[in-house]
């Protein structure tokens, strides 16, 4: 089957201002796609172009197996949008927009509202000029969800949500994938990719850097541990661990994501005093891997030896 | 807390205000004082001999629609009385809509983006936005003032005169502003605080007509009463200016009590719950877009209703005046085409009109706020092209200014066989204003064909309106050459009923209007949406 999206070489400028400078992203049907970069790198600005919001200046644009600037509104009765900055109409109530959100795209799924209201905990009664932005964006997940498409475009869906109501929408997300729809999830928090998404493309100024199976990006699938042991004797050399610095008998390392569990034991049979354990921010990513940051402009190459 | 700390940072606030209309300001001066020292300096090539100065006095003391219209006759004898009567109706209208606009923007508009949010974090007192909307308002009400003392002596208006008349339009100003300011804490619009504020500027008109025309104490109700009580140039009396700056105090007080009673960003009256699912009305583009023009439309029509009925029951003294006196009705009839009552009425529809124009361009205008506020992107993103989109958005307007036309038609027509028992000509004057709907078309297809293509230039829309404004409306006051009338769209449609129907110039305004808008269409069906 046709990849659900698949861009190549797509350039977008804004005057002299090139925002996308030969993007590629390929997103195959049935998968949640992390599409990473940090803040101003152009990923609203893909997502728009892939809705026919602005028209490409160059490069292949398909869309469920459309183009999307000439197709439009053919294509949109088969996906649903969650716009990064959500702007409501402020005299129409919750409840009213997603209504007719969901009636311009054929029809309400009742049972399906109701359910993502309550696991929202959204009032739909409230004018949406009194909704905080998290709930302007419940709003517009409510009405993206609770439509019958083959795929989402969600454009950093969670940055307004608390700690609970994100765990609620990739629950959601994960049940929309596994009813066989596509989701491309954008986002600038790896963390919050990691856990849903299978494969991720990451970009940088308008350029692709990376895409793959997330286990497989080498950067990406280090966890860092800070950790202060009991016994610290003959830690050695443990495979899978790089110990970074030692302050203070305190251990900052890097540990590959499919050693962790070994390491832990390691660690647990010396004794954890106290241990903090994140996963890879993007930033560490860019770092590590690209530590000159005018060599990703002129193009570092896409990670040899990965799944395209 | 000490008392003034609630004004703490005004100073900044004002300098940024003044910063950010660094443009508007002395546009705004420039062109109201501009128009007004260009009619006042025409009038005497009009009136050149005592006679025609005398006959345009008896032609208006005569006629209570002129009275209603223009307000009080005060020196008619004179160049001097016939400037100031030309003239008066303009720069209040000017001022107070600056007034209002200026003060809904610096206030609660910017309060309803947020960006009031981000300043009132920093060291700035509670009443320090709304104090610094006022002092730029009232400023460039002042400068308006003083720009009118300044070149008016240049006319046949003396110094004194100039003086006086300028010190009543500033003070006029900072009230409106000042009652601006109290609708900016009870309505959470922008939108509504504007709307607010020109509705009490009608009201205002209307009081001082009825009070005008009736000649009694109802004057003094309104702040325009006021204005008009300093007499000038018969007595230039100053005192009355102080009437309103008055007012401005009290109403500042008023303002301060409100705000300190409210939250930030609320309103006074408690945000309500609302209907938890759509009615059926709400499904597509246009029932979104009725939903945001109903209100509108409504008040619209109230207020066009009450202005209507008003100008039908005034027709009788006008014919009561013509009956009474065979010189003014030659005079009259050498001067416009057909009967003295089809010349009013024609002149009423086309005043009506250009209101309703303005109707017509703000709420097509709405798509473009839409698509600024990123919400036409939640539309255009679901199974509707773009097309649809606007095109909805524009029969909802189109929609709404035909029950305009019709409102304002037969709530004249309806008065006028009413009161004067005159049927054929009610129905004449129904159909009056709807003949102007193809060249409110050209309009709306002037601004959809900038918004197609250059969306940053829509405000041509607004200029193209302004410039029939000035034709239609005071065309004749001015005494502007022929050939402009060449370029207003408004002056081709048939004056009726004081002219003849005809169906040509309305075919080709309507073909006209197609054009623009099929055109303004495709452009944006190529453009990026912003
Ligand atoms: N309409 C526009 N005009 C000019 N520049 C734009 C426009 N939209 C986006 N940009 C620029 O393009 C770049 C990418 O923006 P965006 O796609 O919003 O980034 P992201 O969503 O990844 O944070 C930014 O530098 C932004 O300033
Ligand atoms: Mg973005």
């Amino acid at each position: 089957m046709d990849a659900a999206i698949s861009v190549s070489g797509l350039v977008k400028r804004f005057g002299r201002f090139t925002a996308l400078d030969r993007l590629d992203l390929k997103v195959e049907v049935g998968e949640v796609h992390g599409f990473l970069g940090p803040n101003g790198s152009g990923k609203s600005t893909t997502i728009r172009v892939l809705l026919g919001l602005l028209r490409a200046d160059a490069g292949q644009v398909r869309v469920l197996g459309r183009d999307p600037w000439r197709d439009a509104v053919r294509l949109h009765r088969h996906l649903a949008y969650v716009p990064g900055e959500v702007s409501l109409w402020p005299n129409l109530t919750g409840g009213e927009v997603i209504d007719l959100l969901a009636r311009m795209r054929g029809g309400v799924d009742e049972g399906r509202r109701a359910d993502l209201l309550e696991r929202f905990e959204l009032d739909p009664t409230k004018q949406c000029r009194s909704y905080s932005k998290g709930n302007r964006q419940k709003v517009a997940l409510v009405a993206a969800l609770s439509a019958d498409v083959e795929l989402l475009l969600l454009d950093e869906p969670t940055a307004g949500l608390d700690p609970i109501m994100e765990a609620e929408f990739q629950e959601v997300a994960r049940e929309e994938v596994a009813r066989g729809r596509t989701i491309l999830l954008s986002s600038h928090i790896l963390a919050e990719v990691e856990s849903l998404c299978g494969r991720v493309s990451i970009i940088r100024d308008g350029r692709t850097v990376s895409a793959g199976r997330l286990r497989d990006l080498r950067g990406l699938s280090r966890t860092s541990v800070t950790v202060r042991l009991q016994r610290q004797d003959e830690l050695g050399d443990v495979p899978g661990l790089r110990v970074l610095d030692v302050v203070d008998g305190e251990i900052r390392a890097e540990v590959d994501s499919d050693r962790i569990g070994a390491v832990m034991a390691l660690f647990a049979e010396r004794g954890i005093e106290s241990l903090v354990v994140h996963p890879a921010t993007l930033e560490e990513l860019f770092l590590r891997n690209y530590d000159d940051p005018g060599g990703v402009k002129h193009g570092v190459p896409t990670r040899p030896g990965l799944p395209a | 807390m000490r008392k003034t700390d609630g004004f703490t940072g005004t100073g900044a606030l004002v300098r940024l205000a003044l910063r950010r209309d660094r443009i508007r300001i002395p546009v705004w001066v420039v062109s109201v004082v501009g128009l007004l020292y260009f009619s006042a300096a025409s009038q005497p090539g009009l009136y050149q001999t005592q006679e025609q100065i005398d006959a345009y006095g008896r032609m208006v003391t005569q006629s209570s629609a002129t009275v209603a219209i223009a307000g009080p006759v005060t020196g008619l004898d004179s160049l001097r009385g016939i400037v100031m009567y030309e003239t008066y109706l303009t720069v209040i209208s000017a001022v107070s809509i600056l007034a209002v606009l200026m003060m809904s923007r610096h206030t609660r508009a910017e309060e309803e983006s947020g960006r009031t949010e981000l300043l009132r974090a920093t060291e700035v007192g509670r009443h320090a936005g709304a104090a610094a909307a006022l002092i730029a308002t009232s400023g460039t009400c002042l400068l308006i003032g003083a720009g009118m003392a300044l070149v008016l002596p240049a006319t046949p208006l003396t110094l004194a005169d100039s003086l006086v008349y300028g010190a009543a339009m500033s003070a006029l100003g900072i009230f409106m502003a000042a009652l601006t300011l109290c609708f900016a804490q009870v309505f959470v619009h922008s939108r509504s605080v504007s709307g607010a504020g020109l509705a009490a500027f009608l009201v205002f008109y209307l009081v001082r007509a009825i009070g005008d025309v009736r000649d009694d104490a109802t004057v003094w109700f309104t702040p325009i009463g006021w204005a008009q009580a300093t007499r000038v140039p018969t007595e230039d009396r100053l005192w009355p200016v102080l009437l309103p700056l008055l007012g401005s105090v009290l109403l500042l007080a008023v303002a301060v009590r409100l705000a300190e009673r409210r939250d930030f960003g609320a309103g006074l009256l408690p945000s309500r719950s609302g209907p938890a699912r759509a009615s059926r009305l709400l499904s597509g583009p246009v029932g979104l877009a009725w939903r945001q023009q109903r209100g509108a439309l409504l008040a619209w029509s109230v207020a066009l209703g009450l202005c209507g009925a008003l100008i039908g029951t005034l027709g009788t003294s006008m014919q009561d005046m013509v009956r009474d006196n065979p010189a003014l009705a030659d005079y009259l009839a050498s001067t416009q085409a057909g009967s003295v009552i089809d010349a009013y009425q024609a002149t009423f529809a086309l005043i009506m009109t250009l209101a309703i124009a303005g109707y017509a361009i703000w709420a097509a205008g709405r798509v473009l706020t839409e698509e600024g506020e990123g919400r036409t992107e939640l539309v255009i993103a679901g199974p509707v092209g773009r097309v649809r989109s606007v095109v909805s958005d524009l029969v909802v307007a189109g929609g709404g200014v035909l029950v305009l036309l019709v409102v304002a038609g037969f709530s004249s027509g309806a008065s006028y066989a009413a009161v004067v028992g005159d049927r054929a000509q009610g129905l004449r004057i129904l159909v009056a204003p709807l003949i102007y709907f193809p060249a409110i078309a050209v309009l709306l297809g002037v601004l959809l064909l900038a918004y197609g293509w250059a969306p940053h230039w829509t405000w041509v829309g607004w200029l193209v309106l302004a410039f029939e404004v000035v034709i239609g409306w005071l065309g004749g006051v001015l005494g502007l050459p022929d050939w402009i009338y060449q370029f207003s769209v408004f002056d081709r449609a048939p004056r009726y009923p004081a002219e003849d129907l005809s169906a040509a110039p309305l075919l080709a305004m309507g073909a006209g209007a197609a054009l623009l808008l099929s055109v303004g269409l495709v452009g944006f069906r190529r453009r990026d949406l912003r």
